[in-house]
């Protein structure tokens, strides 16, 4: 048959694919494959094969012969066998059914659909509705109640269909971002084997994209710029109170989310930079983006940092650290040098923005900033981040010594 | 004292496999030899089809006697369950459908998958709520008895065969195969796999056409989009129809024009179309999951397959079409199959008496 069909852009798994099969025939074939030569060197072993997929009932008929015909005739169409696994493979649906939704639909509809239950009309608290008075206040309660019901129906649909949409949507966002990071890598791969002489990740627009683009806080246009400004704010402040900083003695960057103070920081020069993260994916990402530059860790809790060893530890996104927030101060104190630089940033998401980050780790400036004063630190500025919620801070300290 | 029998379903919709299991358990207990149990027959849902008005009542104006007897026909989360439990009768039974798993809907619809979800958990509350517990399938019953439910029994459901006369004359030997699936357009239908099915039947014979008869399911509509996009990148667009919901007459005019009856279905609690397809001597094949009553129903009758090897399965629909020696001796063998589906016999063993003696026994909740 002539004709190409097109690859669609987001290739998953089958629906089927994610339910368990009858393991021990399913198994075997799995691994036998298909394909013209495969299948006619094969000869009785791909017969058990089939009688192993097939069961067939009829009467004065030998399914064996008939299998044997079939295989025959399989084997001399001579399917290729990429082919039929990219037609197995090929699926639209919208969002994968294993996929961890983070929302209960079963919960959810048990609230909206179960009845409230009907007050009791014989208790003292409705003594006043006696008699017919009682019959009405229940028949009112009754039509009221089902009138509700009817005219919350498209609204409960309406509210699953946005729950659902947005489950795609964060779907499809993280095949994007997949797919990218895929490409990335190709990038790598590409320029390593070309001996390209020049791997500054900073001369390299794709690079400088990344780290800021591809990751999923892209922060809008106006906060953009103010993180932005912040950003080279803190870091010329670190440069002026630790000059051997990045050069002499590591920076640390506990999980830079966005990546916007990384690339701050190897613009200005620190070779030994480091950027410990809690998410694996960005973990790699980051690993893929500056390599050479930054040494991507997972370590986010400095385990295996020796104390007194960093020019400075800096926290742009303290929300996502799950942390007892007062230990965090004492680890940073503990792993900087005497003069070593701690920086913390508290985000809590866009000013008029209809939704808010979970953080995980909440913290007070107050609190923090007194923290930090009574256990060895010099606070050497704090503010309010602009276009940022209400509680949102940054703070800058030093180390005694 | 007048004695009910109340039938009460989630939905009652026309063409649905448990609506006319309703309609035939009714008219059973209505006419002799089985009207002996009770005097007046009432059918209840909580979502009633416009064209269902005069068959079933809203479920909400059910108000049982202690003396009627309660049938509550089970395969999603409803209101009336809770009313369900709280009624006073004199017996209580449970038939049970089977729920979709949720997980089949999560791509398409929170809303179906959570009803679904739900179902599951409320079932298990379920277990001592009832005098007499039916499944439609030992596969069925397996479930149910997971949910702690004991002595249940198995009642395979009650559907009208077609007439002899309705068969379907033997197919042309050499012809491009017309595939037919009766069934919702529903996730777990496997319609995705049959059209996959039929790019490689089409491999060889390019006027071969796949008929997928059934209404779309609530909130399927995604799912009803990803089949048409498939069936487009696969270039089969113009050979895979959507019929819409189909009238009985028009259901036996697919099953006479079609040349073999394919099921891909990945999770069924019983499947009804397949002994349909049967009655009109047409030739099955299905899929055999191991989340399915499929292979239960077919009962050494028909193909089945053990894994969804498009290119092979192609073959054997090939050869189920043209091949005559292989074809007469599967449609013998679904002749038997068929013959041993007999309702009044199913509904007398497995209903009138069971009902009879739990009667009998002189449960009064």
């Amino acid at each position: 048959m002539a004709f190409k069909p097109y690859r669609p852009l987001l290739v998953i798994r089958t629906l089927y694919s994610e339910i368990p099969r009858r393991t021990c025939k399913a198994g075997i074939l799995l691994t036998a494959g298909f394909g013209g030569p495969r299948l006619s060197g094969a000869g009785s072993n791909t017969l058990d094969k089939m009688e192993q997929i097939f069961e067939i009932h009829a009467t004065d008929v030998d399914t064996r012969e008939v299998l044997e015909r079939i295989e025959a005739r399989v084997a001399q169409r001579g399917y290729d066998p990429a082919e039929v696994e990219w037609v197995r493979q090929l699926s639209f649906t919208p969002v994968p059914p294993a996929r961890e939704y983070g929302f209960d639909p079963a919960g959810v509809t048990e609230l909206f659909e179960r009845p409230v239950a009907a007050p009791d009309f014989n208790s003292p608290k409705f003594a006043r509705f006696r008699g017919p008075l009682k019959w009405v206040a229940r028949v009112l309660f009754r039509f009221f109640s089902n009138l509700h019901d009817k005219l919350n129906q498209n609204k409960i649909h309406a509210f699953y269909n946005v729950v659902h949409e947005l489950i795609a949507v964060n779907y499809r966002h993280e095949r994007l971002l997949e797919r990218f990071e895929h490409l990335q890598r190709e990038n790598y791969a590409l320029r390593d084997r070309a001996g390209a002489a020049d791997l500054n990740p900073n001369n390299d627009s794709i690079n400088s994209m990344n780290a800021n683009d591809t990751l999923d806080t892209l922060p809008l246009a106006p906060v953009a710029a103010t993180l932005e400004s912040l950003n080279r704010e803190v870091v010329a402040t670190l440069r002026g109170l630790v000059p051997g900083a990045g050069v002499d003695h590591p920076v640390v960057l506990l999980d830079d989310h966005g990546g916007g103070l990384a690339r701050e920081l190897t613009h200005a020069g620190l070779r030994q930079l480091r950027i410990n993260c809690v998410d694996a994916r960005e973990y790699l990402q980051l690993h893929h983006n500056l390599p050479g530059v930054v040494r991507a860790e997972p370590d986010v809790l400095l385990a295996g940092q020796d104390d007194a060893s960093l020019a400075a530890v800096l926290i742009p996104d303290l929300g996502r650290f799950s942390v007892e927030p007062n230990a965090l101060p004492e680890l940073v104190l503990r792993k900087l040098i005497p003069g070593g630089v701690a920086y913390f940033r508290l985000q809590r998401g866009l000013v008029g923005a209809p939704f808010a980050p979970v953080l995980r780790c909440d913290a007070d400036q107050a609190a923090l900033r007194r923290l930090c004063e009574s256990i060895g630190f010099r606070i050497i500025q704090e503010s309010r981040p602009e276009g940022l919620r209400e509680g949102s801070f940054d703070l800058l300290a030093q180390k005694i010594g | 004292m007048t004695r009910r029998l109340i039938q009460v379903a989630p939905g009652v919709n026309p063409g649905d496999a448990i609506t006319n299991e309703i309609r035939i358990i009714d008219r059973y207990f209505c006419a002799a030899p089985f009207n002996d149990l009770v005097d007046a027959t009432e059918v209840y849902a909580e979502h009633i089809h416009s064209d269902l008005r005069d068959f079933a009542r809203p479920a909400k104006l059910c108000r049982p006697a202690p003396g009627d007897l309660v049938i509550y026909h089970y395969g999603i989360a409803a209101r009336i369950t809770e009313s369900v439990r709280a009624w006073r009768c004199a017996a209580r039974v449970l038939v049970y459908h089977n729920i979709t798993p949720a997980y089949f809907y999560r791509p398409y619809s929170l809303y179906v998958a959570g009803r679904l979800e739900r179902a599951r958990r409320e079932l298990r509350e379920l277990r001592n709520c009832f005098d007499l517990v039916l499944a439609d399938s030992q596969f069925n019953r397996a479930e149910l008895e997971a949910c702690g439910f004991a002595d249940v029994r198995v009642m395979p459901v009650l559907f009208t065969p077609p007439q002899f006369s309705d068969r379907r004359p033997p197919a042309r030997a050499g012809s491009a195969p017309r595939m037919l699936f009766v069934g919702r357009i529903a996730p777990n239908k496997g319609h995705a796999d049959l059209i996959k099915i039929l790019y490689y039947v089409r491999m060889q014979s390019p006027g071969a056409k796949l008929v997928l008869a059934g209404a779309v399911a609530a909130h399927a509509e995604l799912y009803l989009a990803e089949l048409q996009a498939l069936a487009r990148s696969l270039d089969v667009a113009d050979a895979v129809e959507f019929t819409g919901f189909v009238a009985d007459e028009e259901l036996a005019r697919l099953y006479r024009e079609a040349d073999v009856f394919v099921s891909a279905s990945a999770h069924e609690g019983f499947c009804v179309p397949l002994l349909e397809a049967m009655g009109y001597d047409l030739p099955v094949i299905a899929y055999r999951s191991a989340h399915s009553a499929v292979a239960e129903t077919m009962a050494g009758a028909g193909v089945l397959f053990d894994r969804l090897d498009y290119p092979r399965v192609a073959e054997v629909i090939q050869s189920l079409v043209n091949d005559d020696e292989l074809r007469a001796g599967v449609i013998a063998r679904q002749r038997e199959r068929i013959q041993r589906h007999d309702n009044r016999k199913i509904f007398e063993r497995d209903l009138y008496d069971a009902l009879k003696s739990t009667l009998s026994v002189g449960v009064q909740r």
